[in-house]
């Protein structure tokens, strides 16, 4: 089985090379197969944006606990969110945005992370499937088989992966699969001193998420669903999440194509027809 | 803010001016090969019609073997896991990189091969003209083969302007892409930049190898015959032109959400798409065949012409690369 990090060998290069075609759908299946150690049900994250008070520990905690340097930023008067993005060195942050309320204004807080989407955008278009989904949530990379194409920063619908040009791979959030591996929870909701940050069986989770009597759910459905569920009382579009449809990728890729040929079809009996018709004009001219 | 030295590479932007070669150049060869291979279905009993298909073939071959180095200058694992090139024809049908990558690798194949048939058909052929003291068109076993191959091309020649396009589509974070009318614009692009480019490298072909190709430099000679060669694919490609300014603009209302569509429209790269696509690569080459075609018959084949005509071409090609360019860049400032 392979895991993550594993080389690519020469023998196994040789049998790639030697067997191409043939060798395809095994390849495929290796991979999907995948998954070191499923803890039961899926998994999600639930980030509650009304309990957030902006302390910043999952960042810290991410940083410590997947060993990430820290990021040159500058510090904005007006700016409370530092760093301002997700990078390869920055695999959560804090969001601060003011948001009126009521007349009033108020500050929100909100934990921006990768989203572990049910059915993921980079891992459909990832073409050597250095990307995967595991069976209980998160969405993993093997640097051993990616060519740093970055089709999956510009197809994330979230813009969530990051290359980092020193490391030459793609980095962004695991969600401590090696923490959930040993039965315990992802640092930066170990760390969460106000249970904004909570994990749990995705099902649970939103359940959570239906009874909390916030008005906003995000994640439910977006984009197919994903293993991050917000709840907010704030529209979450005014902080800072995009409006993302609920097509699955495959869903997306398939009315995309339909959309394609439909097109095509039309030309194909258009073009002719005026072209006769102009052609007939003439004539009678 | 970037400026525009910083902007015209892509220092922004994931990619970058690399992959806008890339596209255009994988365009160009569909739409090289496409016209090469219909000019010797509908007229390959003509010996000038029988040259621009050559350097349609020859041209598509060449472009698509070039783009690849633009993409593998790009991926920024190749140089560290080169061999990690053969998983990416691994992820079927689901990646559009992977269907891309096969359609580019069977293609590349087709070119290839359907140039060194047409090197050594039209060898034998000069020979066998040569010794026999007359001109005879026969439909050997090679015509057919070469024809063959050709038609098979063709359909990978179309998916690979397709492709490029729908390439982008797919890549769903970046919304200005998400259009089914992109590939159908780059396939129109495509198709009439690769038919003006091997317009163009009749007579180059001609200059550059004329012990390699005989044929080209004869044709040069023929400035008449030339001339209707060069003209006719002028007159294939100003509806491919119109059909390009349709496209575009509905794909841009397709997009007006976007805020590529602001940069593109409004924004910091309207002077590329205003001026080097719509004006230069559009309006321009059109304005020039209408020029021509006012001029009187008698008129119509002195050299000053044919240089008018291969501007045009010249126009056409430069804003084939500055649409890829605006697109790609658009989406992802």
């Amino acid at each position: 089985m392979m895991e993550v990090g594993e080389k690519l060998t020469r023998r196994s290069f040789l049998k790639a090379t030697s067997l191409g075609f043939l060798l395809i759908p095994p390849l495929k299946k290796k991979v999907e197969r995948v998954s070191p150690s499923v803890q039961g049900k899926p998994k999600a994250i639930l980030v509650d944006v009304r309990r957030c008070v902006g302390c910043k520990a999952c960042q810290v905690a991410c940083k410590s606990w997947n060993n990430l340097p820290a990021e040159e930023t500058e510090i904005m008067e007006t700016e409370y969110t530092n760093p301002t993005s997700l990078s390869a060195t920055t695999w959560n942050y804090i969001r601060f945005e003011e948001v009126e309320n009521g007349g009033s204004v108020k500050w929100t807080m909100v934990s921006m992370r990768c989203m572990h989407c049910l059915e993921p955008t980079c891992v459909s278009v990832c073409p050597t499937m250095a990307l995967w989904k595991r069976e209980d949530g998160p969405v993993l990379y093997n640097v051993e088989r990616c060519i740093g194409c970055r089709y999956c920063v510009n197809a994330c619908p979230w813009g969530v992966p990051s290359f980092d040009d020193e490391a030459k791979a793609i980095r962004k959030c695991t969600m401590c699969f090696d923490r959930i591996d040993v039965g315990l929870k992802p640092a930066c909701v170990t760390v969460c001193q106000t249970e904004a940050l909570q994990f749990g069986d995705r099902d649970e989770i939103l359940e959570k998420a239906r009874n909390s009597g916030a008005p906003y759910i995000y994640g439910e459905k977006e984009a197919g669903g994903t293993s991050v569920i917000y709840v907010s009382d704030v529209p979450l579009k005014e902080i800072g999440l995009p409006k993302v449809d609920y097509r699955t990728p495959s869903a997306f890729n398939l009315e995309l194509l339909k959309q394609f040929f439909g097109i095509g079809i039309v030309s194909l009996i258009i073009v002719p027809v005026a072209y006769y018709l102009l052609k007939r004009g003439r004539k009678t001219e | 803010m970037i400026d525009l030295f910083g902007l015209l590479r892509g220092e922004e932007v994931t990619w970058g001016i690399l992959i806008a070669v890339y596209l255009y150049l994988g365009g160009l060869a569909g739409g090289a090969f496409l016209s090469g291979s219909m000019a010797h279905f509908l007229a390959r009993e003509n010996e000038s019609y029988r040259v621009f298909a050559r350097s349609g073939i020859y041209i598509g071959t060449v472009a698509i073997i070039l783009g690849l180095v633009p993409l593998v200058l790009d991926l920024k694992r190749f140089i560290v896991a080169p061999v990690n090139m053969i998983y990416a024809f691994s992820h079927l049908p689901e990646s559009m990189m992977t269907v891309g990558t096969w359609v580019i690798s069977i293609f590349t194949v087709l070119g290839v091969i359907t140039s060194i048939l047409w090197v050594f058909r039209e060898r034998e052929r000069t020979v066998k003209l040569e010794n026999v003291g007359e001109r005879i068109y026969f439909e050997s076993v090679e015509e057919k083969v070469i024809l063959f191959f050709e038609a098979v091309g063709c359909v990978f020649a179309v998916a690979t302007m397709v492709y490029t396009g729908l390439l982008l589509s797919f890549a769903r974070g970046v919304t200005f892409w998400a259009s089914p009318l992109l590939p159908w614009l780059f396939t129109a692009s495509g198709v009439s930049t690769g038919l003006v480019a091997a317009g163009l490298f009749t007579p180059i072909i001609g200059i550059l190898v004329p012990r390699l190709c005989p044929e080209f430099r004869e044709l040069l000679s023929r400035s008449i015959e030339l001339m209707k060669v060069e003209k006719r694919v002028e007159g294939f490609d100003v509806p491919l032109m119109l059909g390009e300014l349709i496209l575009v603009f509905a794909y841009l209302l397709s997009v007006v959400q976007t805020r590529g569509f602001l940069n593109v429209v409004y924004g910091v790269l309207s002077p590329a798409f205003w001026i080097g696509f719509i004006t230069v690569g559009i309006l321009i080459p059109i304005i020039l065949w209408l020029l021509l075609k006012l001029r009187e018959k008698p008129k119509l084949h002195q050299p000053e012409n044919l240089a008018l005509i291969y501007l045009g071409f010249v126009l056409v090609l430069i804003g084939g690369f500055i649409l890829r360019y605006v697109v790609l860049f658009g989406g992802q400032l």
